[in-house]
């Protein structure tokens, strides 16, 4: 069946354009030549009219050979819902071509003695939910087979044909684009025994079922419009009829149901009982209330002739809300002012009468114009065109929509290309992205392969590692895909142990990082959005080196903390970050990493937690290595100032004096804190404090370790002289002692 | 015979000897040895004019003292050019004794790499803050209303069977479908300036995850908003823009489309990457790809912005960077992109 189901549109290379902003499978169109040409004379060879179809708006996905017939397959644009019609595509046809079309003859023969209003009554409610309901009767119609140009035509549409009644209200339903449906008028009588049958649209109440075509029991509610009578609902309004008046191979008297449904109302009612059909499709797309009747004359016709019978005198037109008239105004200066194009309003006019819109020149925009002058740009000297819509064009309401009509039909190749030249205000730099863009080139620098991770997954992974607890909140799916995805990220580390474990089968060594967001509920700025705080995460995993044959030994070795948090140090430098505001601070989580963890300061501002990954955690999500480090960091404290104010210094050509010292300090005192505090007590002459040893023996005695610097002295004005760094010394070893309680242990 | 004579003879004789001896070298120990024996403090050199320091006689002692100066002058300068020689010949030999296999493997540095997404993003942004457009980033859990309702899909409107959403738990609350929203939050900080920029980042639909669809993808959008600005204005500057992506010499094509936020509403194809125009399996025989959507900023859509749509116009264009890394590269499979499959990513 063409239509009712989202279609996707692929290319050989596999890629669907639903990945393609703002495309999106649109809904087919089967259209037979030789039923098309019906309607319009084609003079052109069908790959060109293909062409010329899809420029103008009408997609032609594909020509099939049926036979000595080939079919059309068009992609139907939700505007263009008239063309989910045969007559639809002719009238396009017509206009692209510059020709007109013949429409088939409105004939209604009606024989019968009894008049259609004395035979049914119809009752709309709501005239909101139904615009116009018509019922026309056909009595001793012989239910058969169809005659074969039917069913070929309905075939080839990619509709099966089932028998004449039926296939009439399909045929006309794609000749027109009206959705038709037929009741068995004698089961609808016995339901009403005495009375007249009564046709009442209306909302269910509240209970009611009933037995759909396809043989489903539908369980109502009042927000699903129905087609009742008196008994009850005989049909889902404009999504399906109801088993209980099907037409079946004893039918003998047919009431034909043609009617225009609010397209709100069938769009919820079809979602609610999870339905679509052909009808309900082209109902959700928008029906005029002006083609119920001529659909309804048609089919009456067509069943007459195909099934014999008489068609009672008259229609039953209930029509509470008479389609109106549309009118929309242009200007010459607002097509140049929309499509850069200079055309005289006598070309606009004769573009626009093609389409069969109904033109005046004016002097101006009546002031209750409305909608029809939207945004209209008219020089107060120049004509107006007063543009009336034809009937069947629900998507023409704005002067906007009226330039696409006359940029389609004229063609976009007709348009010239200009660049843009209106000055722009003072730039806007946008930090947070150059962060971004920086730390994916230093990180890039250090090896590091980038990845982009699903922003979706579970609550679980959170927890397996350590990350959550039960009553963690998340930005939760309501209709997630799949069970592996259901929350939305609140930890980068989650995405980098899940890319890890796909990959840990056959990558011996990993090193990558993400720049992305998380997502917290509970910081929102705006009272719904969840905050989306940027990070980047970093993974090591694997021999520091790629090893082969002829590697360095030392880079076979498995990466580690350490490895990790020199990575850190070099992006920190890169990025820009003083290191004396850096501190690394000891840090236990032990439900995600092992002791081998550390939190990274800058200044006050935490910037992030690293560590090797619990290797208990990593057997539970079935990973092998078992050094794994990780690190999850903020981007906001890394983005810099809007000018950066650091200085470069001159090199200093006096000699320095270097100089060991050792420390010997309780187990406990860091080697980074140590020499954080020479460097702070050394001031602006100790310019180097690098550790060169950690040593622990019996000499020292238990739990204390020695810690050896080699600490340079220099002078930025002259040759630092040998008074100077005996005094910078002791005030470095005074300040160990009195701190730390450090000895000074070898010089 | 005057001991001259004699002096001079000798020191011929030592001439001879010292230099046959020199000859006979052929390592830097030996030109040491050699240079020990006769021209050290005790070689024979300085003793033969030691013994010419012995002659008494003035004229005598003059000649055989040049002759012995000579001599040793001649000797220091062949004992320096064979010491040369020597060393010159050891090193090549050393260097030669190392020499490799040169077709064993290297000693590999750590590659960093950027994702293919993220580059073709890069790309795309670069050729576009050329032309003046301005990165503008917004959220990527977004509300029904920035998503939808504003960009002129209300409630109910057909249009939106278009994107299959992805909802939350919190009403009103979705993924967002399309980078769309962005220019919303753009127009909305900035007007009424005019304005240029583009909105890249992660989208998500609710689609079954195959070779050909994804539920997480990125877009970037682009939209330019400003006095009389015209469709033919869009049409320069994706001129420019696939020239500069796509190489120049790509014909562009606009066929009318439709997104219920711009109106004209186009797609937009190009000659083939491929085939340049002929027809191959990747355009399906039709010679064009189509690589971008874009359209004139929907009246309504300005004045939810915050522009007044009677003097403002504007254009706005989107595409997604994995189909175009995907036509690029001739990836054939799009789950690629967000699995990190590590012998994918290294290809790139």
């Amino acid at each position: 069946m063409p239509g009712h189901s989202l279609g996707h549109w692929n290319l050989d290379i596999g890629i669907s354009l639903v990945i393609l902003v703002w495309s999106f499978g649109f809904n087919d169109m089967l259209v037979p030549l030789t039923w098309l040409r019906e309607y319009i004379d084609i003079d052109v060879p069908t790959s060109e009219l293909a062409e010329r179809l899809s420029l103008a708006g009408m997609e032609v996905e594909g020509i099939e050979k049926a036979g000595n017939d080939e079919v059309l397959n068009i992609a139907i644009t939700p505007d263009a819902a008239r063309c989910l019609s045969v007559i639809g595509v002719a009238r396009e046809v017509a206009a692209i071509l510059g020709k007109s079309i013949k429409l088939p003859p409105d004939e209604f023969p009606a024989g019968g003695e009894e008049r259609a209003d004395q035979l049914v009554d119809v009752s709309i409610e709501d005239p909101n939910l139904c615009q116009r309901y018509i019922g026309v009767v056909v009595k001793g119609v012989q239910i058969r087979e169809s005659p074969a140009w039917m069913k070929d035509r309905l075939e080839r549409a990619g509709v099966r044909a089932v028998n004449n009644v039926v296939d009439v209200t399909n045929y006309v339903m794609l000749e027109w684009g009206q959705p038709l449906h037929a009741f068995d008028y004698q089961k609808l009588k016995s339901r009403a025994g005495s009375e007249k049958p009564k046709v009442i649209v209306r909302p269910a109440k509240s209970g009611e079922k009933m037995k759909t075509l396809d043989a489903a029991e539908r369980n109502l509610n009042p927000s699903m419009l129905m087609i009742c009578d008196s008994r009850g609902p005989i049909a889902v309004a404009g999504v399906m009829g109801g088993a209980d008046s099907e037409v079946s191979s004893q039918t003998r008297d047919i009431l034909i149901e043609a009617a225009t449904f609010d397209k709100t109302s069938v769009r919820r009612t079809a979602q609610k009982l999870k339905m679509s059909t052909e009808s309900s499709f082209r109902f959700t797309r928008g029906i005029p209330s002006r083609l119920p009747e001529i659909a309804a004359r048609r089919a009456a016709k067509l069943i007459a002739e195909l099934g014999g019978g008489n068609i009672a005198a008259g229609i039953v037109d209930q029509y509470p809300v008479p389609q109106e008239a549309v009118t929309v105004y242009l200007t010459a200066s607002q097509v140049k002012r929309t499509l850069g194009v200079e055309l005289s309003l006598d070309e606009i006019a004769k573009t626009l009468s093609r389409l069969e819109f109904v033109i005046e020149n004016r002097a101006s925009v009546p002031s209750d114009a409305g909608a029809g002058a939207m945004a209209l740009f008219a020089d107060p000297k120049e004509d107006v065109l007063k543009c009336a819509v034809p009937w069947y064009r629900l998507d023409v309401r704005i002067p906007a929509d009226l330039t696409e009509e006359i940029a389609r039909l004229r063609g976009f190749d007709s348009i010239g290309m200009t660049q843009l030249s209106e000055p722009l205000g003072r730039p806007h730099r946008n930090l947070i992205n150059e962060t971004e863009e920086k730390l994916r080139d230093i990180l890039v620098g250090c090896g590091f392969q980038e990845t982009i991770n699903y922003s979706l997954t579970t609550p679980q992974m959170h927890e397996k590692l350590g990350l959550a607890s039960e009553s963690t909140k998340y930005v939760t799916l309501a209709n997630a895909m799949s069970v592996d995805r259901t929350v939305m990220r609140r930890s980068m580390i989650v995405s980098a142990i899940e890319g890890l474990a796909y990959n840990a089968r056959f990558a011996e060594r990993l090193a990558t990082f993400e720049v992305g967001r998380i997502y917290l509920p509970e910081q929102s700025e705006d009272g719904i959005r969840p905050k989306e705080d940027r990070r980047v995460s970093l993974l090591m995993c694997g021999a520091r080196r790629t090893v082969n044959f002829n590697s360095d030994p030392s880079g076979t070795e498995e990466m580690d903390f350490f490895d990790l948090k020199g990575v850190i140090e070099s992006l920190l430098a890169r990025a820009g970050v003083k290191e004396d505001r850096i501190r690394f601070e000891s840090h236990r989580q032990p439900g995600t990493f092992t002791p081998r963890c550390a939190r990274v300061m800058i200044g006050e501002k935490e910037l992030g937690v690293f560590g090797e990954i619990n290797p208990a955690i990593l057997r539970e999500l079935g990973i092998k290595s078992n050094r794994v480090a990780v690190a999850e960091l903020r981007i906001t404290p890394l983005i810099p100032g809007e000018w950066d104010w650091s200085r470069s210094t001159t090199v200093n050509k006096f000699p320095a004096v270097i100089e060991d010292l050792a420390f010997v300090v309780e187990e406990n005192i860091g080697a980074g804190t140590l020499r954080r505090a020479i460097v702070r007590t050394g001031g602006q002459r100790v310019v180097d404090v690098e550790l060169f040893d950690v040593f622990r023996g019996p000499a020292l005695g238990a739990g204390k370790k020695s810690l050896a610097f080699r600490v340079s002295y220099q002078d930025a004005n002259a040759a630092i002289a040998n008074e100077e760094v005996v005094s910078l010394r002791e005030k470095i070893v005074q300040a160990i002692a009195s701190e730390f309680g450090g000895v000074l242990r070898a010089v | 015979m005057s001991e001259v004579a004699d002096i001079l003879k000798a020191a011929e004789a030592l001439n001879i000897e010292a230099r046959e001896s020199l000859a006979r070298i052929s390592d830097v120990a030996g030109v040491a040895a050699w240079h020990a024996e006769y021209l050290s403090k005790k070689g024979k050199i300085p003793a033969l004019l030691k013994s010419v320091g012995a002659i008494k006689e003035i004229e005598a002692k003059k000649q055989a003292g040049k002759a012995g100066n000579e001599l040793n002058q001649a000797l220091k300068a062949a004992f320096e050019a064979k010491q040369e020689e020597m060393k010159a010949q050891e090193l090549a030999a050393k260097l030669s004794a190392e020499s490799v296999d040169v077709t064993l493997p290297g000693r590999l540095m750590p590659l960093g790499k950027i994702h293919p997404s993220t580059a073709t993003i890069r790309e795309i942004c670069g050729i576009l803050n050329h032309l003046g457009f301005e990165i503008y980033e917004a959220p990527e859990v977004e509300t029904d209303e920035y998503n939808f309702q504003l960009l002129n899909m209300p409630p109910d409107h057909p249009a939106r069977d278009m994107w299959d959403t992805f909802y939350t738990t919190t009403p009103g609350l979705i993924l967002r479908t399309h980078t769309s929203p962005g220019q919303i939050h753009a127009m909305r900080a900035l007007a009424p300036q005019p304005i240029r920029i583009i909105s890249a980042g992660k989208c998500f639909r609710f689609e079954e995850v195959t070779a050909r669809s994804e539920s997480m993808f990125h877009q970037i959008e682009g939209i330019a908003v400003g006095h009389n600005i015209t469709f033919a204005d869009l049409k320069g500057t994706l001129m420019s823009f696939v020239d500069q992506f796509f190489g120049v010499g790509r014909k562009l094509r606009f066929r009318k489309s439709y997104f219920p936020f711009t109106e004209p509403s186009v797609e937009v194809d190009i000659t083939c990457t491929l085939c340049n125009g002929k027809g191959c399996s990747v355009c399906k025989q039709s010679g064009w790809l189509e690589v971008l959507g874009a359209g004139m900023v929907h009246p309504t859509v300005l004045k939810n912005g915050g522009y007044d749509p009677s003097v403002f116009s504007g254009f706005a264009f989107g595409m997604g960077p994995e189909r175009l890394t995907m036509l690029k590269y001739r990836i054939d499979d799009i789950r690629y992109f967000f699995s990190n499959d590590a012998r994918f990513l290294k290809q790139f």
